[in-house]
């Protein structure tokens, strides 16, 4: 979708290029992100395809044609073009600021209308309560996603993102990041994301191209690049906690488990004490009859509690819960931070989708190292 | 010092007085936005805007000219009367409009115009859509610092018998009349309260649509 042929930039105040003969495929519907330490030429390389910047030499194509013979306004409307700062237009109001586009290409009004109502509401804004308002009566996160709004405007196929979540709180960050990667599942479009945080890059890409004085250095998925990183620049740029984050590849969506022994609270505290027996666990999920969760007990307590009733007065609620698509990453520090061998999964507020434990993110690790190494040891006989 | 005498003078001659003053500043202050603007735009645009820097550091400058001299370096050029009165004036109300434009222009938000041009708007429509709205507060704030000192320098005009207010504080001066001095120069102080706190209800105004 967006190919990259030999790209060299060159600035005249600058001794080596900015970015030195750069080839690279970017598959359509794919998210790459273009990641590196400051002045690696990750963002030039992001404007070249835009033309913010022009390229000395080489060929940028986007959709099959060459970025460079296109009317430069014309190739602009149809990317889609985030940046850090936003740069929402302070006197237009979030309606005209995300029918920028639309209007330049002279829709008419009633579809624009229509279209701004749907891209609000499909990045989390009340149209109603925020149509009208001006940027600076947002908060940034708002901001973001009426700038993220603004560029898909007009369904352009491709998306640039400089830096898109790099001024904003870390809790708001991770908010969007996980917003971005729910829309993006729906909306599936070919995106350039630049940032100059790995767990960023790795969370957000389906390819990272790492690089390195203006060269690419690695370009591969975020697996292979933990797993088997090309060199030590790369293994280091990754950092030495690579193993980490492994786990903020997977989404606890998947390795939850479904199937595994609960209580119900209406139950008799002998099954109750027939379920530890056996289970190795020394803590039992509580559902109630419904099959909603209703908390945990632990077994020192069934051996306190004396009576046969009253035994669910020592049912804990559980002190946190984790959205299916957090990841591992999210899991272990939720854990840890709680002190609690397992998490429950909850899709929306209400939905009890399963249990993350600790064992099985550690046998997750292992395992994933493993693989690889069977991987590489049967390339290398072949 | 006879102050019924002063009130006879404001009387007799102020109203004619003042509306001459309000056509030198009108007139002016007219042509030199009109001037301005444009130069103001065209400074800030390819392949000047790599000056602008030095450009608004020479118009800066050329603010400390004495009014007096730019009334003065006109005289021999132009002659005496209304023309020549308004040239120098409008020169001299040339400088804020222009420097405020460029430094208005130059102070939009960077990433502001960088996603505009970042959408495909033409330089045209950044222009107008963009750097003019987001520039007009500063302008307008130049176009009143500018009326003001018009209203201040036009009393000048009188030395090369341009009209105006001048006339009242300059032939109180030769004649020994105080009370024409004070007549003068206090309706051409209210003159520039009037017209300061006038633009400056625009400004305002402007400010609160369009600021960032």
């Amino acid at each position: 979708m967006i190919q990259f042929n030999r790209v060299t930039k060159r600035y005249s105040s600058m001794a080596r290029p900015a970015v030195d003969g750069l080839s690279l495929d970017v598959r359509e519907g794919e998210t790459c992100v273009f990641v590196g330490p400051s002045g690696c030429g990750k963002t030039t390389t992001l404007k070249m395809i835009n033309r913010i910047f022009e390229p000395t030499a080489g060929e940028i194509f986007v959709n099959g044609e060459n970025v460079l013979t296109q009317d430069q306004d014309q190739l602009r409307q149809g990317i889609g073009y985030v940046i850090q700062k936003t740069g929402l237009f302070p006197h237009y109001t979030v309606f005209e600021n995300v029918a920028t586009v639309p209007r330049l290409l002279k829709w008419e009004e009633g579809r624009v209308a229509a279209r701004v109502r749907e891209l609000l509401e499909l990045v989390g804004l009340d149209p109603d309560e925020n149509m009208q308002k001006f940027p600076r009566e947002l908060s940034g996160g708002q901001s973001q996603r009426v700038g993220v709004a603004r560029a898909m405007a007009a369904d352009p196929p491709v998306m640039l993102m400089d830096e898109p979540f790099g001024a904003v709180d870390p809790i708001t960050r991770t908010q969007l990041q996980n917003e971005f990667l729910t829309l993006q599942q729906k909306v599936r479009k070919t995106i350039c994301f630049v940032t100059h945080d790995i767990d960023e890059a790795i969370k957000m890409g389906d390819r990272i191209a790492i690089m390195n004085h203006g060269q690419l250095v690695q370009y591969d998925t975020p697996e292979n690049l933990l797993l088997a990183p090309a060199d030590d620049f790369v293994a280091e740029f990754i950092g030495s906690d690579r193993s980490l984050k492994v786990l903020s590849l997977l989404p606890v969506r998947k390795v939850l488990k479904r199937q595994f022994r609960m209580v119900s609270e209406t139950a008799e505290l002998s099954t109750v004490r027939a379920s530890f027996d056996a289970s190795e666990r020394n803590r039992l999920v509580v559902e109630d009859e419904r099959g909603n969760l209703v908390g945990y007990v632990s077994r020192s307590d069934m051996d306190k509690a004396g009576s046969a009733r009253g035994w669910n007065r020592f049912i804990k609620p559980f002190p946190a819960f984790l959205p299916p698509e957090a990841t591992l990453r999210d899991a272990l520090a939720v854990m840890l931070q709680h002190d609690i061998g397992a998490v429950p999964v909850m899709e929306g507020r209400r939905r009890f989708m399963g249990m993350i434990y600790l064992d099985d993110i550690r046998s997750y690790v292992g395992e994933a190292y493993q693989e690889r190494d069977s991987d590489s040891s049967t390339q290398e006989g072949a | 010092m006879n102050w019924e005498r002063l009130l006879d003078v404001v009387r007799e001659e102020g109203l004619q007085l003042v509306v001459q003053h309000l056509e030198l500043v009108g007139i002016s202050l007219f042509i030199a936005i009109i001037v301005a603007l444009p130069v103001g735009i065209l400074v800030t645009r390819f392949p000047l805007d790599r000056y602008a820097p030095q450009i608004l550091a020479f118009l800066n400058t050329a603010q400390g000219v004495p009014s007096l001299a730019v009334v003065a370096i006109f005289l021999p050029i132009m002659g005496i009367g209304r023309v020549p009165s308004l040239f120098a004036l409008t020169i001299y109300a040339l400088l804020p409009i222009a420097r405020n434009t460029i430094a208005g222009i130059e102070g939009v938000d960077p990433d502001v115009m960088e996603a505009a041009r970042g959408m495909g708007m033409s330089p045209r429509r950044v222009l107008l859509r963009i750097e003019l709205p987001l520039a007009l507060p500063v302008i307008i704030a130049g176009i009143q610092t500018s009326a003001v000192l018009t209203v201040g320098t036009a009393t000048l005009a009188h030395l090369i018998a341009g009209g105006g207010l001048g006339r009242l504080i300059f032939s109180g001066i030769s004649m020994h009349r105080p009370e024409y001095i004070i007549a003068g120069s206090l309706m051409t102080a209210a003159l520039a309260i009037l017209i300061d706190q006038v633009i400056g209800l625009i400004h305002r105004w402007i400010s609160a649509r369009y600021s960032g």
